[in-house]
Protein backbone atom coordinates (compact mmCIF):
# COMPACT_ATOMS: atom_id res chain seq x y z
CA UNK A 1 0.00 0.00 0.00
CA UNK A 2 1.24 3.51 -0.79
CA UNK A 3 1.96 5.35 2.43
CA UNK A 4 2.50 8.89 1.16
CA UNK A 5 5.53 11.11 0.97
CA UNK A 6 7.57 11.27 4.16
CA UNK A 7 10.79 12.81 2.81
CA UNK A 8 11.73 16.41 3.33
CA UNK A 9 15.45 16.97 3.06
CA UNK A 10 14.83 19.78 0.60
CA UNK A 11 11.90 21.57 2.23
CA UNK A 12 13.97 24.57 3.44
CA UNK A 13 14.02 27.37 0.86
CA UNK A 14 17.46 28.77 0.08
CA UNK A 15 18.14 32.02 -1.82
CA UNK A 16 18.56 30.11 -5.11
CA UNK A 17 15.15 28.47 -4.63
CA UNK A 18 13.60 31.87 -3.91
CA UNK A 19 15.22 33.25 -7.06
CA UNK A 20 13.76 30.41 -9.14
CA UNK A 21 10.31 31.04 -7.64
CA UNK A 22 10.47 34.81 -8.25
CA UNK A 23 11.82 34.39 -11.77
CA UNK A 24 9.01 31.98 -12.69
CA UNK A 25 6.46 34.55 -11.48
CA UNK A 26 8.23 37.20 -13.58
CA UNK A 27 8.20 34.90 -16.64
CA UNK A 28 4.52 34.12 -16.21
CA UNK A 29 3.70 37.84 -16.50
CA UNK A 30 6.33 38.53 -19.13
CA UNK A 31 5.14 35.73 -21.39
CA UNK A 32 1.45 36.34 -20.63
CA UNK A 33 0.94 32.76 -19.48
CA UNK A 34 -2.34 31.69 -17.97
CA UNK A 35 -2.54 29.29 -15.06
CA UNK A 36 -4.08 29.10 -11.59
CA UNK A 37 -0.90 28.22 -9.73
CA UNK A 38 2.86 28.50 -9.99
CA UNK A 39 5.13 25.47 -10.10
CA UNK A 40 7.03 24.73 -6.91
CA UNK A 41 10.67 24.41 -7.86
CA UNK A 42 13.80 23.08 -6.17
CA UNK A 43 17.34 23.92 -7.27
CA UNK A 44 20.10 21.38 -6.64
CA UNK A 45 23.80 21.86 -7.36
CA UNK A 46 25.67 18.88 -8.81
CA UNK A 47 29.39 18.21 -8.77
CA UNK A 48 30.98 16.30 -11.68
CA UNK A 49 30.35 12.92 -10.08
CA UNK A 50 26.65 13.57 -9.47
CA UNK A 51 26.30 15.10 -12.90
CA UNK A 52 27.76 11.98 -14.51
CA UNK A 53 25.25 9.81 -12.63
CA UNK A 54 22.41 12.09 -13.72
CA UNK A 55 23.13 11.20 -17.35
CA UNK A 56 21.56 7.78 -16.93
CA UNK A 57 18.55 9.28 -15.16
CA UNK A 58 17.86 11.99 -17.74
CA UNK A 59 18.37 9.40 -20.46
CA UNK A 60 15.38 7.46 -19.14
CA UNK A 61 13.00 10.39 -19.54
CA UNK A 62 10.87 10.04 -22.61
CA UNK A 63 9.73 13.14 -24.49
CA UNK A 64 5.97 13.16 -24.66
CA UNK A 65 5.50 11.21 -21.44
CA UNK A 66 3.38 12.80 -18.72
CA UNK A 67 6.54 13.57 -16.78
CA UNK A 68 8.59 15.12 -19.56
CA UNK A 69 6.97 17.27 -22.20
CA UNK A 70 9.76 19.08 -23.98
CA UNK A 71 11.79 17.32 -26.66
CA UNK A 72 15.32 16.77 -25.41
CA UNK A 73 18.18 18.09 -27.53
CA UNK A 74 20.38 15.57 -29.27
CA UNK A 75 22.61 14.56 -26.37
CA UNK A 76 25.36 12.07 -25.82
CA UNK A 77 27.60 11.51 -22.81
CA UNK A 78 30.22 13.94 -24.06
CA UNK A 79 27.71 16.73 -24.73
CA UNK A 80 26.11 16.06 -21.35
CA UNK A 81 29.40 16.94 -19.62
CA UNK A 82 29.26 20.35 -21.28
CA UNK A 83 25.67 21.05 -20.28
CA UNK A 84 24.89 23.77 -17.75
CA UNK A 85 21.76 22.32 -16.26
CA UNK A 86 18.77 20.06 -16.61
CA UNK A 87 15.24 20.46 -15.35
CA UNK A 88 12.95 17.55 -14.61
CA UNK A 89 9.27 18.49 -14.72
CA UNK A 90 6.50 16.73 -12.84
CA UNK A 91 3.56 18.60 -14.27
CA UNK A 92 0.50 17.27 -16.01
CA UNK A 93 -2.46 18.72 -17.90
CA UNK A 94 -6.18 18.18 -17.66
CA UNK A 95 -8.42 17.61 -20.67
CA UNK A 96 -8.83 21.40 -21.10
CA UNK A 97 -5.10 22.03 -21.17
CA UNK A 98 -4.83 23.49 -17.64
CA UNK A 99 -1.72 22.71 -15.58
CA UNK A 100 -2.38 20.18 -12.86
CA UNK A 101 -0.25 18.46 -10.28
CA UNK A 102 0.01 14.70 -10.63
CA UNK A 103 -0.83 12.80 -7.45
CA UNK A 104 1.89 11.96 -4.92
CA UNK A 105 1.79 8.38 -6.07
CA UNK A 106 2.27 9.37 -9.74
CA UNK A 107 5.15 11.71 -8.92
CA UNK A 108 6.93 9.20 -6.74
CA UNK A 109 6.44 6.51 -9.38
CA UNK A 110 7.75 8.76 -12.16
CA UNK A 111 10.89 9.67 -10.20
CA UNK A 112 11.64 6.06 -9.31
CA UNK A 113 10.95 4.89 -12.85
CA UNK A 114 13.73 7.10 -14.24
CA UNK A 115 16.24 5.93 -11.64
CA UNK A 116 16.01 7.86 -8.38
CA UNK A 117 15.97 5.59 -5.35
CA UNK A 118 13.00 5.71 -3.00
CA UNK A 119 14.58 8.13 -0.51
CA UNK A 120 15.61 10.52 -3.28
CA UNK A 121 12.21 10.24 -4.95
CA UNK A 122 10.45 11.03 -1.67
CA UNK A 123 12.64 14.09 -1.23
CA UNK A 124 11.97 15.36 -4.76
CA UNK A 125 8.31 14.43 -5.17
CA UNK A 126 6.93 17.53 -3.38
CA UNK A 127 8.26 19.72 -6.20
CA UNK A 128 6.72 20.40 -9.60
CA UNK A 129 10.13 20.81 -11.16
CA UNK A 130 13.68 20.10 -10.04
CA UNK A 131 16.52 22.12 -11.53
CA UNK A 132 19.88 20.36 -11.51
CA UNK A 133 22.90 22.60 -12.13
CA UNK A 134 26.33 21.42 -13.19
CA UNK A 135 28.60 23.51 -10.98
CA UNK A 136 31.75 23.00 -13.08
CA UNK A 137 30.29 24.81 -16.06
CA UNK A 138 30.52 28.44 -14.81
CA UNK A 139 34.19 27.85 -13.95
CA UNK A 140 34.85 26.32 -17.37
CA UNK A 141 33.03 29.12 -19.16
CA UNK A 142 34.98 31.75 -17.24
CA UNK A 143 38.25 30.06 -18.14
CA UNK A 144 37.28 30.24 -21.82
CA UNK A 145 36.65 33.95 -21.50
CA UNK A 146 32.86 33.75 -21.76
CA UNK A 147 30.92 36.22 -19.63
CA UNK A 148 29.60 34.48 -16.54
CA UNK A 149 27.02 36.16 -14.36
CA UNK A 150 27.12 33.41 -11.78
CA UNK A 151 24.90 30.53 -10.91
CA UNK A 152 21.71 32.59 -11.11
CA UNK B 1 21.73 28.95 -15.29
CA UNK B 2 18.69 28.83 -13.00
CA UNK B 3 17.02 31.44 -15.18
CA UNK B 4 17.66 29.25 -18.24
CA UNK B 5 16.02 26.21 -16.63
CA UNK B 6 13.11 28.35 -15.39
CA UNK B 7 12.49 29.38 -18.99
CA UNK B 8 12.38 25.66 -19.88
CA UNK B 9 9.75 25.14 -17.15
CA UNK B 10 7.63 27.90 -18.64
CA UNK B 11 8.14 26.45 -22.12
CA UNK B 12 6.63 23.24 -20.78
CA UNK B 13 3.63 25.06 -19.34
CA UNK B 14 3.01 27.30 -22.31
CA UNK B 15 3.95 25.04 -25.20
CA UNK B 16 6.07 27.93 -26.52
CA UNK B 17 9.70 27.37 -27.45
CA UNK B 18 11.81 30.34 -26.35
CA UNK B 19 15.29 28.82 -26.31
CA UNK B 20 16.16 27.79 -29.85
CA UNK B 21 19.50 26.77 -31.34
CA UNK B 22 21.41 27.10 -28.09
CA UNK B 23 24.92 25.66 -28.16
CA UNK B 24 26.36 25.52 -24.63
CA UNK B 25 29.84 24.89 -26.06
CA UNK B 26 29.86 28.20 -27.90
CA UNK B 27 28.01 30.45 -25.51
CA UNK B 28 27.38 30.21 -21.81
CA UNK B 29 23.84 31.54 -22.01
CA UNK B 30 21.10 32.00 -24.60
CA UNK B 31 20.57 35.66 -25.65
CA UNK B 32 16.81 35.45 -25.00
CA UNK B 33 17.43 34.29 -21.43
CA UNK B 34 20.04 37.00 -20.89
CA UNK B 35 17.53 39.61 -22.01
CA UNK B 36 14.82 38.30 -19.66
CA UNK B 37 17.29 38.08 -16.79
CA UNK B 38 18.43 41.66 -17.37
CA UNK B 39 14.84 42.89 -17.40
CA UNK B 40 14.15 41.01 -14.16
CA UNK B 41 17.14 42.70 -12.46
CA UNK B 42 16.24 46.11 -13.87
CA UNK B 43 12.71 45.85 -12.48
CA UNK B 44 13.89 44.66 -9.08
CA UNK B 45 16.96 46.88 -8.73
CA UNK B 46 20.46 45.59 -8.11
CA UNK B 47 20.49 46.37 -4.38
CA UNK B 48 17.31 44.43 -3.75
CA UNK B 49 18.56 41.63 -6.01
CA UNK B 50 21.75 41.32 -3.96
CA UNK B 51 19.87 41.52 -0.67
CA UNK B 52 17.34 38.88 -1.66
CA UNK B 53 19.46 36.30 -3.46
CA UNK B 54 23.14 36.89 -2.83
CA UNK B 55 23.06 36.70 0.93
CA UNK B 56 24.61 33.80 2.83
CA UNK B 57 22.77 30.49 2.39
Amino acid sequence: MFVGIVGGRYRRERPIDIFAKDFLIFLKDELSLKGDWMPKVKVLLCNDDTWTRLWDIQNRTIPGNPEEYMPMPDLNRQKWQGANGWVYRLINYDSEGRWIRPSERERLGALMRIGFNRVQAEDLAPFDAVIFLHTSRPIEAGEKGQPVAGIL
Amino acid sequence: MIAHECVHVMETLSGQIIIKGFDAKRSFEHPGVKELFKKFIDEMGTDEFKRRYLTAD
